[in-house]
């Protein structure tokens, strides 16, 4: 029972941590070592499906410096860079296609690690003390499982079949960990809670069509924004949804219906009652607090990723997939501030502070 | 001199080329395939490794523009619009024309020119009986068998057989992994067998009737690229075509053909993640004739039909198909030092008029005589390529999704070219310049759009230009010494021209500016020794041009001895390819073999 409660007290000390991250891909450094790419704002740029030219800018406020990895280590970094996550110092980054884990020192990226042999690996998390989560959709694409990794063997040591298709990302809110089921290349409707101490599902919530983002909000709930789907043979589809939840009574506390399938990026501004996504390309945005949907549009055009850091929209445009994006930054009322050269297809954000 | 018989590919003759040597290369043995006989003529192909796709596109073109023909049917897909090189070896090929400037009656979507492959050996004189075997590194080995025969006067045939294998777990050095460890390649493995059969019959004096029959099954695993950990996927062809024809002459200039053909294509290709099934059936009829009148005046007429069918999983109704008719009229006036030829076809599909395609071209000789050609040639034309139906009629997914309302591609080309030979004591020399320029407009593409769904778009515009220029000599040293070289050189600027594009005036991906082939070969009396080095230049593959593949150098040499006795013939070669073992890659991140050794026995009883 102490050692229960002890561990419960360690992990509530971590979860408190990640908690004050400010990034829309979660990270939790809490003794950053100085060093090149110790602070800053990291772009996750996917690269040209089947190319293997994926890879991470970086931009310390005022250059952008390319190919991070490929610079330091002197080899590419991979097939569709989907995720980056900081831990301890260590960076995380998940390369979907090329079926990997790399594990690099922050400070200067240079290489620690890779872990092979996982079958399309979507997004990593860290969750009880020395453990890690990383989402898999599986070989076939639709029954993939959550890989625990050894933070310290750097070993898959086990997994948890959620019972859900596809697990996309994943959220630590309070001393659980959500996690959206977008379905892989199937269908799916859940999501679920796991407690990372004993990997046992706690709770499933079923707020829609392929739940794929979480974020939480400056009141405690839990957003999740599911996709919709569309059945491609009768081409009936159903619309992708934003539900909040209660994470105490894991109770729906708001669900809107959006006009169209297919919404993504899920992120949340600073103050925590701003929610912004990516809708029809567009950038739009929804108060927390709003009983209607209001779908405010913010930018128009049509873009691929989206963070929010600094009071600032980051965005990505992805152009043809097949040539180098660029990052626009827009101030909350969607005025343009800046523009940055980017790599091909930035799909995500990570701000280190 | 080679062996004249019809397993070997006789020649490749590239148009606006200087006249090939006769060289002994991958085009004079069997187990080659047709992607490495044409690359050793110094044209790039994109290749994605031993045994993969390959795909050949001429002067910035893409390889969906680039028609191919067998026979002169168009082979090409109906379905992605490609045609993979790597699936016949030469020794099933009596005769392949390169022509980028030319697109055939019965061709269709051949802006970027078109690829001429032709089984027939009508030259054949008793009976040939051959068999070849060949092995090689990477657990390389075929067998073929040939035998022509011409029954009496009136009926020549012929039948070839063929079955090759390899593993093709070549080392190579994996830069995707930490400290670059050097590994094998692994599910590489391939299968191939396959027969053609052709039959000439003289029914009478002045009528002709030809059958021809071709089947190819090739079954080849899909390695994983350099930044792939392992592959389990692998891919299934197989290819029916046959040919009826009848042919009734009254003068070599004077003829009424009808031809049919029977296509059959099926795909199988399987993936953890996906299996599709794709099957296509083609039957085409053709009627011509061709007449003269007064002294230099030529006409030819061409009437067809296309049934196209194919059946597809992904498709929005499974099967998708077309009615095409088209009729070509070409007009040729061959007086003195001119030749102009002129050549206009209408086409409809399923009921609707397709964009005309027309060319013109000019010839006029400066100078003939028994030891000199000099002369001029300029061309113009202006064609279209109808849009696949896996572009049209792809099913909506998440994914993917065809795009109904395309239109067709429309290309303007223009060239011009000088070619010259010169023969002299017991040397002689040829050269050639050519200059072309084209314009293509709704370009077709397949693009993400924001949520990584794909779907064709006519995307661009894009501008080709360039120029041509090759080079060759043959030396009758003595009696028992002759020498023969050639050198090509080939630059292309190919770019993206539509203003509203963010490549803007960048060059497209895969499109090297410059490429060239130099060959050098040395004959004593029986004995062959050949040289081969291969120069393909940088290659961008991002539309911005901001990456790139460095150029490469590949060296090929081939040794070869041939003993005659009475009616046996006996020739072993031996290849060293990669000679100087270079490490590249024609496509990003897919390794091509290191330094390797082929053998090859042949055995003709004529």
């Amino acid at each position: 029972m102490k050692s229960n409660l002890l561990s419960l007290f360690i992990l509530s000390v971590i979860f408190l941590l990640t908690s004050c991250s400010d990034d829309d891909n979660s990270s939790d450094n809490n003794s950053n070592d100085a060093g090149k790419y110790s602070k800053g704002i990291f772009f996750i740029n996917e690269g040209t499906f089947g190319v293997g030219n994926g890879s991470i800018s970086f931009y310390d406020g005022s250059t952008v410096e390319h190919q991070i990895f490929a610079n330091t280590n002197t080899r590419p970094l991979g097939d569709v860079v989907q995720d980056l996550y900081f831990h301890d110092n260590k960076g995380y980054i998940v390369v979907n296609n090329s079926n990997k884990l790399e594990i690099v020192n922050q400070s200067d990226f240079t290489e620690l690690a890779t872990i092979t042999g996982l079958k399309l690996p979507r997004y990593f998390i860290p969750s009880a003390p020395g453990k890690g989560y990383i989402s898999t959709w599986g070989e076939d694409g639709v029954s993939g499982k959550i890989q625990i990794l050894d933070l310290e063997t750097e070993m898959i040591t086990d997994s948890i079949s959620t019972g859900g298709g596809g697990p996309e990302k994943m959220k630590i809110i309070g001393d659980k960990i959500y996690i959206g089921h977008s379905g892989g290349w199937g269908v799916d409707s859940v999501v679920t809670v796991i407690d990372p101490f004993n990997n046992n599902i706690i709770q499933t919530l079923e707020p829609g069509y392929n739940p794929g983002e979480i974020v939480q909000d400056a009141l405690g709930n839990v957003w999740v924004l599911s996709y919709g789907k569309i059945d491609w043979v009768t081409n009936e589809s159903v619309n992708g949804r934003l539900t909040a939840y209660n994470p105490q009574t894991f109770e729906m506390v708001k669900d809107f219906e959006l006009p169209g399938t297919f919404p993504s990026s899920l992120v949340i501004n600073e103050n925590g009652n701003t929610l912004y996504f990516i809708f029809n390309g567009e950038i739009v945005s929804q108060n927390i607090n709003d009983d209607i949907l209001a779908l405010n549009t913010v930018v128009s055009g049509s873009y691929y990723g989206l963070g929010f850091h600094d009071s600032k929209l980051y965005v990505g445009d992805a152009k043809d997939f097949v040539s180098e994006g660029t990052v626009y930054l827009y101030e909350e009322n969607g005025m343009l501030s800046d523009s940055l050269a980017a790599g091909i297809a930035p799909n995500g954000f990570v701000f280190e502070n | 001199m080679t062996i004249d018989t019809s397993i070997f590919l006789s020649e490749i003759q590239i148009e606006d080329k200087a006249r090939t040597p006769e060289l002994l290369s991958s085009q004079h043995i069997p187990h080659s395939s047709i992607s490495t006989a044409m690359a050793l003529q110094g044209l790039f192909l994109k290749n994605y490794g031993i045994n993969s796709l390959s795909t050949l596109s001429l002067r910035g073109h893409s390889s969906s523009q680039t028609d191919v023909s067998l026979d002169g049917f168009s082979i090409r897909s109906n379905m992605n619009g490609l045609y993979d090189f790597n699936l016949i070896p030469s020794f099933l090929v009596h005769t392949l024309n390169v022509a980028p400037s030319g697109s055939s009656a019965g061709a269709t979507g051949g802006i970027g020119g078109e690829i001429r492959m032709k089984t027939d050996n009508e030259t054949v004189e008793g009976l040939n009986i051959s068999f070849v075997n060949s092995w090689g590194y990477y657990k390389n080995w075929g067998e073929y068998f040939s035998l022509e025969n011409r029954w009496k006067k009136n009926h020549i045939s012929s039948i070839k057989l063929f079955y090759k294998r390899g593993q093709n777990n070549f080392p190579y050095s994996d830069l995707n992994q930490i400290g670059t460890p050097t590994i094998k390649m692994e599910n590489n493995a391939f299968r191939q067998w396959g027969a053609t059969q052709n039959h000439i019959f003289n029914i009478k004096k002045d009528q002709i009737i030809r059958l021809k029959f071709w089947y190819a099954n090739h079954h080849r695993e899909l390695p994983p690229s350099l930044t792939e950990s392992s592959s389990s996927s692998f891919q299934n062809d197989e290819l029916i075509h046959g040919i009826l024809s009848w042919e009734k002459s009254w003068n070599k200039n004077t003829f009424l053909k009808w031809s049919h053909r029977y296509m059959n294509e099926h795909i199988y290709f399987n993936s953890p993640l996906l299996q599709t099934d794709s099957r296509s059936i083609r039957y085409e009829s053709r009627l011509e004739t061709k007449y003269p009148f007064k002294k230099y005046h030529l006409t030819h007429i061409t009437l067809g039909y296309e049934y196209s069918q194919a059946r597809v999983d992904d498709y929005e109704s499974d099967v998708a198909q077309e009615q095409r008719t088209y009729s070509v009229f070409k007009y040729r006036w061959n007086k003195n030092k001119f030749k102009t030829d002129l050549q206009s076809k209408i086409e409809m599909v399923n009921l609707e008029i397709q964009p005309v395609s027309f060319s013109g071209s000019i010839k006029y000789v400066l100078v003939s005589d028994g030891n000199r050609i000099l002369y001029v040639e300029g061309h113009l034309s202006r064609n279209h390529r109808r849009a696949t139906f896996n572009d049209l009629y792809w099913g909506n997914s998440a994914f993917s999704s065809g795009n109904p309302n395309l239109e067709s591609e429309i290309g303007w080309k223009e060239n011009i070219k000088i070619k010259g030979s010169l023969k002299r004591n017991k040397n002689q020399y040829d050269f050639q310049l050519d200059f072309y320029n084209s314009n293509i407009k709704n370009w077709i593409q397949w693009i993400p759009d924001n949520t990584g769904k794909w779907r064709p778009e006519n995307l661009k515009a894009v501008w080709n230009r360039g120029w041509e220029g090759s080079f060759s000599t043959r030396h009758n040293l003595s009696e028992k010494w002759s020498m023969e070289n050639s050198i090509h050189y080939y630059f292309t600027r190919s770019t993206n021209v539509k203003s509203s594009s963010h490549t803007e005036g960048e060059q497209l991906i895969y499109v090297p500016f410059h490429q060239g082939e130099i060959s050098f070969l040395l004959r004593y009396e029986k004995f062959q020794m050949n040289y081969n080095q291969n120069i393909i230049g940088k290659r961008f593959y991002t539309t911005d041009n901001s990456a790139s593949l460095p150029f490469y150098s590949v060296s090929n040499i081939f040794l070869s001895y041939e003993w005659n006795k009475n009616k046996f013939n006996i020739k072993p070669i031996l290849e060293f390819k990669n000679a100087f073992n270079q490490s590249y890659q024609v496509v990003a991140n897919r390794p091509m073999p290191p330094f390797h050794i082929q053998g090859t026995l042949i055995f003709i009883w004529k």
